[in-house]
């Protein structure tokens, strides 16, 4: 049995049996030349463009979806009663303050004697603080140990849909964010959902933060600020990083290569005295994209920002600025840091692993790692645990115990007596 | 919590020795003695310092131990408002509040300690400790309405140990209302409460993050 097929009208003429939308659209520009080609017609006028489409029953909320045209993955918010909302009909998501109840965000820190230190290298002689600027990318690795409440920090910059973040949420309500990085172009920026927000694109434009860097200034973005990239780039790389029969133009692999240029620029132009940058939670520890393609540019600029006389931080267990390798492990393939690459000839490749790979070894193999300690390094900070936490739980015998309990209770028996029976 | 028998005696010498009140006959003491022990060299910051017997107890532990940091006591010695402090509770006697600057730098000779006096309120934080930084902190302040919250304000960013407070009891409802806050915050936590006394510390990382074994190699 033949089915029958569909045919379109124009809304203009009531002409019929048109096969295609185009063939209608042919047919307007040849008959209607001044009116709108696929105009949108009441559906009344046009039920043939009339499409419903059965869902699989949702819960109402935020749910993904596979789109039933073109197959790609989305999100949609489904209404009480079951139907799709409107992008209008979408709520707002609250803020982290009105979450009654909601699932607490994890808590973590940096280690206090670590907290010691960096405000000791936030100082000059003279005891004041140096103009420190803070930054945070989003790797939980080390991002939860960026100083929100510390003193001795001038500025703290972020980047990208980070603002979404269950830990950084309130901060950035709190106004404890001075500057903001979206170096991304704008078919990017204006996506609904990404990776950390649901609407990144509606919080740029919104009044959250008093600077936002860009590309260019956005009319929509009314805190957006340009870049200034050939400015910049002319100050820093210009005639510095020379390839081949000219000078290298660009080399800004990451947005955190975009805000280290800018502290150096304002540096040089007498904006701010910018004298230390503190990194956190940036890792580019992901080989294909992070540690290939973005590390490198990073890498030059943290070295230029060092050699113009800025400070450059690191929590200690970052893998930027550090010798990296990968070990094979349980849980497959992972990075940890290679402090034998950090001195190479001095420490690596060593005589042990020579002889593990059956390599010839030379004479004189007793000259072997003669590096020594240098005085004045004992900041130097590899383990960190917390000194309280290591006292309280030293080494102790019931002993001890009993003899701090009797002086416990002799101490409390005082003040027992001046109870009223 | 530990509490070392050095902090007993400690405590013991301060409340018989000293000129004046220590607060609620120094019951506090050994435990605040306690955390200092656990802290490192730095500074540490007594706030509402009245006779000193708080801050004397931190000087001579500090002593014993050969930690190194300075004593910072601040206080208005504002008896209009040591007033109204002792007007909240029966148990404490108005003449006993009144103390001088005075009183405490002979009670801190009498010692043989030094501490350094900021003669004024806690709040505003002093312009004189604009950039001091502490490992440790001890707050009896004004335990009234947003006071006790304010000196916690002040000292989250510049502490890196410990801050701790007294009178966490149900008769000072700002006390305890603050001190629930401050332990709730994204970086303190509870550390340990005996009695009235409860001290906070530093939200630490995991204790998986801290050994884990791929964080360092040795090599």
């Amino acid at each position: 049995m033949s089915k029958k097929k569909k045919t379109l009208n124009c809304v203009y003429c009531d002409k019929t049996g048109f096969k295609s939308k185009s063939a209608v659209d042919s047919h307007i520009r040849s008959k209607h030349p001044n009116m709108q080609i696929a105009p949108l017609g009441h559906p009344e006028q046009q039920p043939s463009q009339q499409v419903a489409i059965t869902l699989p029953l949702m819960e109402p909320g935020q749910q993904p979806l596979e789109c039933p045209f073109c197959n790609s993955k989305t999100q949609v918010f489904v209404k009480d009663d079951g139907t799709i909302a409107s992008s209008s009909e979408v709520p707002t998501p609250p803020s982290s303050s009105e979450i009654v109840g909601g699932k607490e965000p994890i808590r973590r820190a940096e280690i206090p004697v670590v907290i010691d230190e960096r405000f000791a290298q936030r100082r000059r002689p003279d005891g004041t603080f140096k103009n420190t600027v803070c930054m945070m990318g989003t790797h939980g690795r080390t991002a939860p140990k960026m100083p929100w409440h510390e003193i001795g920090i001038k500025e703290r910059w972020l980047l990208n849909d980070s603002h979404s973040m269950s830990y950084v949420k309130h901060h950035v309500e709190q106004g404890r964010v001075d500057r903001w990085w979206q170096m991304h172009h704008r078919w990017r920026f204006t996506r609904r959902v990404t990776r950390h927000s649901e609407d990144h694109w509606t919080w740029l434009q919104g009044d959250n933060v008093p600077r936002i860097f860009m590309q260019r200034k956005f009319a929509d973005v009314p805190n957006s600020e340009e870049f200034k990239l050939r400015e910049i780039s002319e100050m820093f790389i210009g005639d510095k990083l020379g390839r081949g029969a000219g000078y290298v133009q660009v080399y800004y692999t990451n947005t955190f290569s975009y805000m280290i240029a800018q502290v150096m620029y304002e540096k040089k132009m007498g904006i701010t005295d910018w004298e230390r940058i503190e990194i956190y939670g940036c890792e580019l520890e992901q080989l294909e994209t992070e540690y290939f393609r973005q590390r490198p540019g990073m890498e030059w600029w943290l070295g230029a920002a060092a050699q113009m006389g800025i400070q450059v931080y690191f929590p200690h267990d970052t893998f930027i600025a550090y010798a990296q390798d990968l070990v094979n492990t349980e849980y497959g393939t992972r990075m940890v840091q290679y402090p034998g690459y950090m001195a190479y000839g001095y420490k690596s490749p060593s005589m042990k692993e020579a002889e593990e790979q059956r390599q010839p070894i030379g004479v004189d193999p007793i000259e072997e790692n003669v590096m020594g300690a240098w005085d004045g390094y004992h900041r130097w900070f590899i383990h960190g645990i917390n000194e309280g936490l290591s006292q309280m739980n030293r080494r102790h015998t019931l002993m001890d115990f009993e003899n701090e309990n009797d002086a416990d209770n002799a101490w409390l028996d005082r003040f027992e007596e001046d109870v009223p029976a | 919590m530990r509490i070392p028998v050095k902090g007993v005696e400690i405590a013991t010498r301060v409340v018989k020795e000293i000129k004046g009140r220590a607060a609620d006959q120094g019951i506090s003491l050994p435990y605040l003695v306690a955390m200092i022990m656990a802290a490192p060299d730095g500074d540490h910051v007594d706030i509402g310092s009245l006779f000193g017997a708080s801050a004397i107890a931190v000087a001579l532990i500090k002593k014993e131990l050969g930690h190194k940091g300075k004593v910072y006591c601040i206080d208005p010695y504002d008896d209009e408002q040591r007033l109204k402090q002792a007007t909240h509770t029966e148990k404490i006697e108005p003449e006993t509040l009144s103390a001088s600057p005075e009183e405490l730098m002979e009670n801190a000779e009498h010692f043989g300690v030094e501490l350094k006096l900021i003669h004024k309120c806690s709040h505003p934080w002093p312009e004189e400790l604009k950039d001091a930084t502490f490992v440790t902190a001890y707050i009896d302040g004004d335990h009234m309405q947003d006071a006790p919250w304010n000196d916690f304000e002040n000292l989250r960013g510049r502490v890196s140990h410990y801050i701790s407070c007294d009178n966490y009891e149900e008769e000072y409802s700002d006390v305890v209302k603050a001190m629930w806050k401050a332990m709730n915050t994204d970086d303190w936590f509870l550390y340990y409460k005996t009695l009235t006394f409860v001290a906070l510390r530093r939200v630490l990382p995991h204790r998986s993050d801290r050994t884990a074994p791929f964080s360092l190699l040795s090599l």
